[in-house]
């Protein structure tokens, strides 16, 4: 599903120039669940954002589907995007000023998802996720946990077949973080592939494969199934 | 303490440039315009008002009715009236006849053309113009005195004492001495009254033959009443006295059909105060300036104060969301909440008084062009005056304590948990602010559509065919010491042959308004066959129906062929109408028993008014009592410029002291309209000022909009929003305001403007797409403003936004 190969990405900042990605390669298949680990400051959400075409690179090959996506312009990418990939973040990202019904809707709205629809596929999310009862609250209402579940069902709701999480669990205590892991190890046995940045060892252990980072390049595999 | 507030306001705003500069600039600019625009409006009510007696002093005028059952007002008054009611009525303490005159003035070797105004004694007790010098008690001691204004004196007699010395005029073709007895101050700038030399009122020539004549209205009669009387109380005090003198006036309107007023009164003679002159446009023509321009004036000044204010609420309000770390922090330190709001307000204050200081040096210097631009009589000298600058402290405190004080108060109410919690917004929601934005976009709406209207009125004027030649026709006013027939004939002679001239006739009253600035009026009222006929009466000359290009519906122009034309007039189609005979021409019209006027034509109706008012009967006379005052050429062809030279040449060798004051009547008809136009640039530069404002405001609001969005905007692009849906996520709420806006303004614009439109008899009709396009425009010119700092926004990289946490 994913290859990238010689991949890099530099910042330049003030005669400063920081590399954060160093020629790297890796390949991801459908259907996996794949951790990434270092250090701090090793590119790893530099990384996830160009998987998650947030961000493009400087040099090197990226083929996604089979498609080489890395000459691509913003628009082209934000199409691919938004019909393939979901995001979860650490620090859950959700719309203040919306709903926990409204945030999870608003990927479907920019797909173009009739209203109708959009309903039946929200509702459904929001019952897997158990958070139906607190559709109406603003996220402001709700624990971290109950956070990041609904930031877990706005980035499945429109069935991506690739979820991209920065620390999911980063913000949250153990068990919440546990009950978060479970829904993205579900969601991998429904299918999805899943690439997580971690910290954790403990939460490393729900993949298949980690991948282990150091300045911008991969330095081992640890295959775990 | 307060020394402290402002050290930190001070380097609060300095950290903060280009916010301060956006709130110092908006405020500049506001409050400049509206110092121009409140000072001349100060200016004119100050009319009048410096004499002590100005309360209980009162100009007459007549209200007579007609058949159709309107009012007619008149402030000509006939001789004997004055003399007459101060006999009969002890409520008058004082009155003075006051008529208006012109001659030459001869002394030494100086010669000069010179005003004159005739007045009674009373005139120097009545009014507070100080006489200066020579007898200062009685300076009409007999009827050759003449007071001098101060100028006129040093023009006249430059260092000499003027005192005593005698001088020639001339009346009528001959000429008499006169003596200067004393001299007044020159009168103020606010004062109606504006004259030079001041002469008694029995010394006019003709005085003798309208001494007991009460059919002859002319003058103007002041009166100052007993304190204790008002102006109402003495006008039912007048009824019984206008009953008897003008019994036989009231027979025969009555006889005409005329309706009597709710009163049950035909003619009424009614007391207009002093200080009601100068703004009242109904009674006395001349110089005053309605009510209605000035008060628009001051909505238009005080609406762009508003919506300076708006921004500074708006953008403090804003602005404290990014401080409101700084207020938890130093209200967690001790800080008491009027000390809070103390900083805050204090802040505001020196915004403000920085905009106020540059806007009074700016204001200054620009009264003089501003005066120009929009016809007023402004002084810098306003701003010298102590009640000036109090009413400016006084309205500049008002401002920084409403603009500045609510939005401190509000911040200073801030929850100090929330606030440390960065949960905190000001006012709640954001209905405030939008209520405030909407407000000015109102005005915004509100202006354009009232500039577009006042535009489409002026260029209908302008391009309405008035039914006469005005392109090609050069009205020329007499000038000099010639006679005004002979000056006719005399141009005739020397331009008869030439080529570029079609024809020539002389004009009793100018057609539109003349660069001589003058424009008169006589109507006539005579009994024919048992009604009374009123028209409006305009001397001129032969080859009239030719030169000005009028359309003949029956009979002929007049002719030097026929010599009995000397009676003969001609009509226009409403006159004919009036007098209702079915064969018109040959009509005899009884105004002298003695020497009726036989009709010879009827010319098609023509606007020889402003389009302001109806057309009404009217009657071209060849009498030499109505002599001509302007020579009308018709030229051949489109070479205006060589003929117009053609005439400067030819008039300077008619009448060679004469000064040139010849114009084209199509620019002599655009110049009656000048008010209006006036009107039309005031909405508009007070429709772009209000713009300008709005979208500063708008701008600085969409910035800090956009600042507080940045993550959410982010989250959005992840989640795949598109460029277009994010513009639309920032525009649609300020889109949606205008839209509301414009619902708003629609009916007040629409009102305000019907009201204005019915001072005219040709109006155009007011069409609903105004208003569309007024709200286009604005929402067009707030998108265009929004629009790029939206588009910016929705371009960024969400990586960064997003990270920011
Ligand atoms: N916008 C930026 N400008 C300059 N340098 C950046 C920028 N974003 C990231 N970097 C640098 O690139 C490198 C990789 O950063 P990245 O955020 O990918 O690290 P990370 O592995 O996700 O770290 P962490 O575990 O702390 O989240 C770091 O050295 C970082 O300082
Ligand atoms: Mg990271």
């Amino acid at each position: 599903m994913i290859k990238i190969t010689d991949l890099e990405k530099f910042y330049r900042t003030e005669e400063v120039e920081t590399i954060a990605l160093n020629k790297l390669s890796m390949e991801v298949k459908e259907g996996e669940f794949v951790a990434v680990m270092g250090p701090s400051g090793c590119g790893k959400s530099t990384l996830l954002n160009i998987l998650g075409m947030l961000d493009d690179a400087d040099a090197g090959s990226f083929v996604f589907n089979g498609i080489e996506v890395s000459k691509f312009n913003e628009r082209k990418r934000a199409d691919i995007r938004k019909h393939n990939i979901g995001f979860v973040f650490q620090s859950f990202n959700l719309i203040d000023e919306l709903t926990v019904y409204e945030n999870v809707e608003l990927p479907l709205i920019y797909t173009g998802v009739k209203a109708s629809e959009r309903k039946e596929k929200v509702e459904k999310v929001l019952d897997k996720m158990q958070i139906m009862h607190r559709r109406n609250h603003y996220p402001q209402q709700l624990s971290g946990g109950q956070q990041q579940r609904v930031a877990v069902a706005r980035a499945v709701v429109n069935n991506p077949k690739l979820i991209l999480a920065d620390e999911p669990t980063g913000n949250l205590d153990s068990s919440n973080g546990n009950e978060v892991m479970e829904l993205l190890t579900d969601l991998n046995e429904q299918g999805t592939t899943i690439i997580m940045v971690t910290h954790s060892e403990h939460d490393a252990r729900f993949s298949h494969r980690i991948i282990r980072m150091l300045d911008g390049q991969t330095v081992t595999e640890n295959i775990l199934v | 303490m307060f020394q402290n507030y402002f050290k930190i306001a001070w380097r609060n705003l300095w950290k903060h440039k280009t916010d301060s500069f956006i709130n110092v600039f908006g405020l500049c600019l506001a409050f400049t315009s509206a110092l121009l625009l409140l000072l001349s409006v100060a200016f004119e009510f100050s009319y009048d008002k410096f004499n002590t007696n100005a309360p209980n002093i009162y100009h007459t005028y007549f209200q007579t009715q007609t058949p159709g059952g309107d009012s007619r007002f008149s402030n000509a008054m006939p001789t004997p009236l004055g003399p007459v009611l101060k006999q009969n009525f002890p409520d008058i303490k004082y009155a003075t006849r006051l008529a208006n005159g012109g001659t030459w003035l001869q002394y030494k070797d100086k010669k000069i053309e010179i005003g004159i105004t005739y007045t009674d004694a009373d005139f120097f007790k009545m009014f507070s113009f100080p006489l200066t010098s020579g007898n200062t008690t009685k300076p009409f001691e007999s009827t050759t005195s003449m007071v001098v204004n101060e100028r006129s004196a040093k023009a006249v007699f430059g260092e000499e004492n003027p005192i005593g010395k005698t001088v020639q005029i001339q009346v009528d073709d001959h000429w008499e001495a006169r003596t200067v007895t004393a001299l007044i101050k020159d009168f103020p700038d606010n004062s109606t009254f504006q004259y030079d030399f001041i002469m008694p009122f029995e010394s006019q020539s003709f005085y003798k033959l309208v001494e007991n004549e009460w059919n002859s209205n002319y003058l103007d009669l002041f009166v100052q009443l007993n304190p204790s009387v008002s102006g109402a109380q003495f006008e039912s005090k007048l009824k019984p006295f206008m009953q008897q003198q003008y019994a036989e006036t009231i027979k025969n309107m009555k006889r005409d059909g005329a309706v009597p007023a709710n009163d049950g009164s035909y003619i009424k003679l009614l007391m207009q105060p002093l200080l009601d002159m100068h703004t009242n446009t109904e009674i006395a023509g001349g110089q005053s300036i309605a009510k209605f321009y000035l008060y628009m004036l001051m909505t238009i000044a005080l609406l762009i104060i508003a919506i300076a204010c708006i921004n500074f609420i708006n953008l403090s309000i804003g602005k404290s969301f990014t401080r409101s770390k700084e207020i938890g922090l130093r209200k967690t330190l001790g800080a008491m909440k009027n000390q809070v709001a103390m900083q805050f307000w204090a802040e505001a204050f020196l915004v403000c008084l920085v905009a106020l200081i540059v806007s009074l040096i700016a204001a200054y210097y620009l009264v003089p062009s501003f005066k120009q631009l929009f016809a007023l009589n402004v002084q810098q000298s306003i701003l010298k005056e102590l009640k000036v600058w109090l009413a400016i402290v006084g309205g500049f405190l008002f401002i920084t304590l409403l603009a500045g004080g609510y939005p401190a108060w509000q911040m200073a109410r801030l929850n100090v948990i929330k606030v440390l919690k960065g949960r905190a917004t000001v006012g709640g929601s954001n209905r405030l602010r939008n209520a405030l934005i909407s407000f000015q976009f109102v005005i915004s709406v509100l202006l354009i559509a009232c500039t577009l209207i006042t535009w489409q009125q002026m260029n209908y004027l302008r391009t309405r065919p008035l039914g006469y030649n005005t392109q090609q026709v050069i009205s020329i006013p007499i000038t000099g010491e010639i006679g005004k027939v002979q000056a006719l004939n005399l141009m005739r002679d020397k331009l008869n042959n030439s080529p570029m001239v079609e024809s020539i006739t002389g004009l009793y009253d100018n057609l539109g308004m003349g660069t001589d600035n003058s424009s008169r009026t006589s109507i006539r009222g005579f009994d024919y066959k048992n009604r009374e006929l009123r028209s409006t009466w305009i001397g001129t000359s032969y080859d009239v129906v030719k030169t000005l290009g009028l359309k003949l519906v029956a009979g002929r122009d007049f002719s030097p062929e026929f010599l009995t034309d000397s009676s003969a007039v001609l009509v226009n189609e409403a006159m004919a109408k009036q007098i209702g005979e079915k064969e018109i021409i040959g009509v005899k019209l009884p105004i002298d028993s003695a020497k009726p006027l036989t009709i010879i034509g009827v010319v098609q109706d023509y606007n020889y008014k402003s389009l302001k008012k109806k057309i009404e009967p009217l009657t071209l006379v060849l009498d030499y009592n109505f002599e001509p005052n302007y020579i009308l050429v018709r030229v051949k062809g489109d070479r205006l410029k060589e003929s117009m030279e053609l005439m400067k040449s030819t008039w300077a060798s008619v009448s060679p002291g004469g000064e040139f004051k010849g114009s084209f009547l199509d620019e002599n008809v655009n110049r009656q309209y000048r008010r209006e136009e006036k009107l039309m640039q005031m909405f508009s530069i007070g429709a772009s000022i209000a713009i300008v404002l709005s979208c500063l405001g708008l701008l600085a609001m969409v910035i800090l909009i956009i600042s507080q969005r940045t993550k959410e905007i982010g989250i959005r692009k992840v989640l795949g929003a598109s460029v277009l849906s994010i513009v639309n996520l920032i525009s649609k709420e300020f889109l949606i305001m205008i839209f509301i806006a414009a619902c708003i303004a629609t009916p007040i614009a629409w009102y305000f403007m019907n009201k204005w439109l019915q001072g005219f008899a040709y109006q155009i009709k007011i069409q609903w797409f105004v208003f569309v396009a007024a709200g286009l425009l604005t929402a067009l010119i707030a998108f265009v403003t929004i629009g790029w700092q939206a588009v910016k926004a929705a371009l960024a990289n969400p990586v960064m936004s997003i990270k920011s946490e």
